[in-house]
């Protein structure tokens, strides 16, 4: 598998490791009324839980295939990725508009910035799922 | 469509002293990995690409590629 094939793998894990659990809490605080602190404790903990997944989970990646994570991008990473991010974009566009949409349906601010924040994780997690098929694709 | 390039990487490096995807990625610029979709016919390498590995075989393009369409 080629190391930055591995690198989408860990990137899309991380998110979801990270904010999974976060969305889930989030979704049982019924209703969901005002940003507080337990809404900042969990965004945080996502926060330090993805860089945190992501920074070792990469650091190993890049020792056991040491070769491989030395050499640059060539032609085919840099199309994949590019190809990647014109998919990503429209949809990461898309689902900012909707969160923003949710103010005119009378939704509170922890929505919007939830929302916006789903929006973000949603564009990522569409990068790196076509980054993956890219590499696994006749292209 | 069902058009595709296909090539005889495999064949001419076998022929080049048993020249690995790693040695050839390097003479050229691409990672083993994109040879190894060239060769399986996953990746259209870009013209230059192209040339750059009938050059290292020292071969005209349309012996290094084919387009089957």
């Amino acid at each position: 598998m080629p190391f930055r094939e591995k690198i989408a793998w860990l990137s899309a894990g991380g998110i979801l490791v990270a904010f999974g659990p976060y969305f889930a809490l989030v979704a049982m605080r019924q209703p969901i009324t005002a940003l507080g602190p337990a809404t900042a404790t969990g965004f945080l903990a996502a926060i330090v839980t993805l860089v945190a997944v992501i920074t070792v989970a990469s650091i190993i990646v890049a020792l056991t295939n040491l070769r491989d994570a030395q050499q640059p991008s060539d032609e085919r990473d840099r199309a994949i990725s590019r190809r990647a991010l014109a998919f990503a974009y429209p949809v990461l566009l898309t689902a900012l508009f909707a969160a923003l949409a949710t103010l005119f349906l009378g939704a509170g601010e922890s929505v919007l910035v939830n929302a916006v924040l789903g929006a973000i994780v949603l564009g990522e997690l569409t990068r790196c799922g076509v980054e993956i098929l890219g590499y696994r694709a006749r292209a | 469509m069902s058009a595709r390039i296909t090539n005889h990487i495999r064949l001419l490096r076998f022929m080049a002293g048993e020249m690995t995807q790693a040695e050839l990625g390097e003479k050229i610029g691409l990672t083993r990995q994109t040879v190894a979709a060239i060769e399986a016919g996953k990746y259209s390498p870009t013209l230059e690409a192209a040339f750059r590995i009938a050059q290292v075989f020292g071969k005209p393009l349309d012996e290094v590629f084919q387009w089957e369409g």
